[in-house]
């Protein structure tokens, strides 16, 4: 629907919750969910679809909102915002191997590593070369990555290891 | 008791959840947004510069150009003759990517787009863009420099010890020249500055994404003419700096300008493009070397000639190159050092600070050559070092006075611990193993209150503890340990501290 401008109307599911925004054509879901929803934790720093520290879920996928098209959106938006519960073992783990610094990829981090936390592969000894490479689409500059593989490792040990998500 | 123990950053919370805020997410007080208009050539003249139009385009409140400063004002940086950068081009540009004009409106892509249609006629010329085009003879000066050498902006040539005798004890030496070339920081968070100007109370609030707080206040001050008291940098985070958030950039003052032109606060947030082109990156050494050794392994001699691409502008380069030089006599025990060092003025983006502020550079020189003599003597390399540890309580050759020094046990846990000697044995095509020793001084005695810290503490009758600092924490834990020491002195139980970075007024 159009409203003025080139601003559509957008409707979508974020965080649980029906939103309607009114958005240029062109915005992205980082744009809409920053500026129009004050979802802070979604953090542009690349804005070219690089570094990850904007990553959302899009129906439980990893996505990165900077070079998605918000009026393409389709389908339930999780942020780091609305992990509840689900993330908090992954932020004390964070927190405990030294998995963040400044914090301003960590969000990002967070979201994709609660989504490598749902499909563990199916062997323990795979655990750490999985998660490295699935993680490695999110930049940090600051820890070195190790304290973030280790962190998500340790959690995925503490639910049981891949035999235990069987 | 705190300090000492294990503990999470005292806002592992909110830091891992995306709630912390840095300045880009602040959506008060209500702001304009900024873009600047940079040159697009390594070096011009500015004959002509018109902002008539761009006034006129949709959502511009305010555009400021050099004429918007005081016309002597140039950042400090070192002070004195070393100053060398006004915050805008005045006349002349000298890289691609300086600011020469910036535009603030009610949207970013209005200030782009006003930005755009500011008018700048440019003569350019040919500059040098590297230190061997710079210090060919009929080079262009790119400054008035007081070294007496065209495009040299800081020559320092001297001696420590005997290098004399150092050589002629050598039975072997090797010589190379060494690249190191610049290097970016690339913070996760790109510079950002939201800036607030009170016209009633003359104050200038600054959210900006720093390391040094009072490093801002004082240099934005002095850029605009105000007195350092008013103007304030308020809490917030920082993502990331690695030194290039440690000193004045270009935004700060800039967004400032803005705001007080316009009246209403500003927002100026670089692209990742504007980060990679405009910041300060670690400065490139051209290091020529060449060691000395006896036959017993001991390095006797070390003599270099050092070129640092300055860039078009001093910044940090003065001091960079000076701690560079001080790895030259830092480690190992030789008779004697000889040095000749150039900071060279070229048409591109200047060097910076960046952690370990010149000392990498010169380390890669200094530990690549101590290899090639291992290699010359047959003698592996780590035993090598070890052969040539200086003592404790011993004054290095560029005057720094040692304490205790474990680097002996530090190079035999390596060995010890990575199973050295078998390992340099069983080579595999594609994997290497090494070793190499630095020694890198803090930067808290560098210069004139650079050791300076001031704290307020308020202690509740619930006995929480507020720390009150004027430094910040770009992610290295600052607010984490004073809190801790905090509650170590207070007997305060540390999670009940709480610190915030402030230079409140």
């Amino acid at each position: 629907m159009q409203v003025k401008g080139g601003e559509v109307m957008m409707s979508m599911r974020v965080n649980g919750e029906e939103v309607k925004v009114a958005a240029e054509s062109s915005a992205t879901l980082a744009d809409v969910l920053r500026d129009q929803m004050g979802l802070i934790s979604v953090k542009v720093a690349c804005a070219r679809g690089e570094c990850g520290a904007c990553t959302v879920l899009i129906d439980g996928k990893p996505r990165m909102s900077c070079i998605t098209l918000a009026g393409m959106v389709q389908g339930d938006v999780v942020t780091a915002d609305g992990l509840g519960s689900e993330a908090e073992p992954l932020q004390a783990a964070f927190a405990e191997h030294g998995a963040l610094q400044c914090g301003y990829c960590t969000a990002g981090q967070l979201v994709h590593g609660v989504a490598v936390l749902r499909e563990l592969p199916g062997s323990d000894d795979d655990l750490p070369k999985h998660v490295r490479q699935r993680m490695s689409g999110n930049i940090c500059r600051c820890t070195g990555y190790t304290g973030i593989v280790d962190a998500i490792c340790s959690v995925a040990r503490d639910r049981g290891g891949c035999d235990g998500r069987r | 008791m705190a300090v000492g123990d294990r503990v999470r950053l005292i806002d592992w919370r909110d830091r891992s959840r995306g709630t912390t805020v840095y300045t880009a997410d602040l959506r008060a007080p209500e702001h304009l947004h900024a873009a600047v208009l940079r040159s697009p050539h390594p070096y011009a003249r500015i004959l002509d510069l018109d902002t008539a139009l761009a006034a006129r385009m949709p959502g511009v409140r305010a555009i400021i150009t050099a004429q918007d400063f005081p016309p002597d004002a140039q950042y400090h940086h070192h002070g004195g003759p070393l100053s060398d950068r006004p915050p805008l081009a005045r006349g002349v540009v000298r890289h691609i990517g300086q600011e020469v004009a910036a535009v603030a409106a009610d949207t970013y892509a209005q200030a782009v787009a006003a930005a755009r249609a500011i008018r700048v006629r440019y003569r350019p010329a040919r500059a040098p863009v590297t230190i061997a085009q710079a210090l060919e003879p009929r080079a262009r000066a790119l400054h008035d420099r007081s070294s007496g050498e065209r495009n040299v902006s800081a020559h320092w040539a001297s001696q420590w010890g005997a290098p004399s005798a150092g050589e002629a004890a050598a039975a072997v030496s090797a010589s190379a020249t060494y690249v190191y070339p610049s290097v970016v920081h690339a913070c996760m968070e790109p510079n950002t500055t939201l800036a607030a100007w009170d016209g009633e109370r003359q104050i200038l609030e600054l959210w900006t994404s720093t390391q040094a707080p009072w490093f801002i206040a004082m240099e934005v001050a002095g850029l605009l003419g105000l007195p350092q008291e008013q103007v304030v940098c308020r809490e917030v985070a920082a993502g990331g700096g690695f030194g290039s958030k440690s000193k004045i950039s270009e935004h700060e003052v800039l967004a400032a300008a803005l705001a007080r032109k316009a009246g209403v606060p500003v927002l100026l947030a670089l692209s990742r493009a504007e980060e990679f082109a405009t910041n300060k990156s670690r400065h490139r050494f051209e290091t020529r070397l060449r060691m000395s050794a006896d036959a017993s392994g001991v390095i006797r001699a070390i003599n270099a000639d050092l070129c640092v691409d300055n860039g078009s502008y001093n910044h940090t380069g003065p001091s960079v190159m000076r701690v560079g030089v001080l790895a030259l006599g830092a480690m190992y025990r030789p008779d004697g050092v000889r040095f000749d060092a150039r900071l060279v003025d070229t048409a591109h983006n200047p060097g910076g600070q960046f952690r370990g502020y010149g000392k990498p550079q010169v380390s890669f020189a200094m530990e690549s050559q101590v290899d090639e003599i291992a290699a010359l003597l047959g003698v592996d390399p780590l035993e090598l070092r070890l052969r040539n540890l200086p003592g404790e309580y011993a004054t290095t050759l560029c005057g720094s006075q040692l304490t205790t020094n474990q680097l002996g046990e530090c190079l035999q846990a390596v060995r010890d611990s990575l199973d050295w000697t078998a390992r340099r044995g069983n080579r595999t095509p594609g994997r290497g193993l090494g070793v190499a020793a630095a020694m890198h001084g803090s930067g808290a005695y560098a210069y004139e209150h650079s050791n300076r810290s001031d704290a307020g503490i308020d202690v509740f009758d619930t006995g929480a503890v507020r720390v009150r600092f004027g430094g910040s924490d770009a992610g290295t834990g600052q607010r984490t340990i004073l809190a801790q020491v905090a509650a170590e002195e207070l007997g305060a139980r540390w999670t009940r501290s709480r610190c915030c970075p402030s230079t409140a007024s």
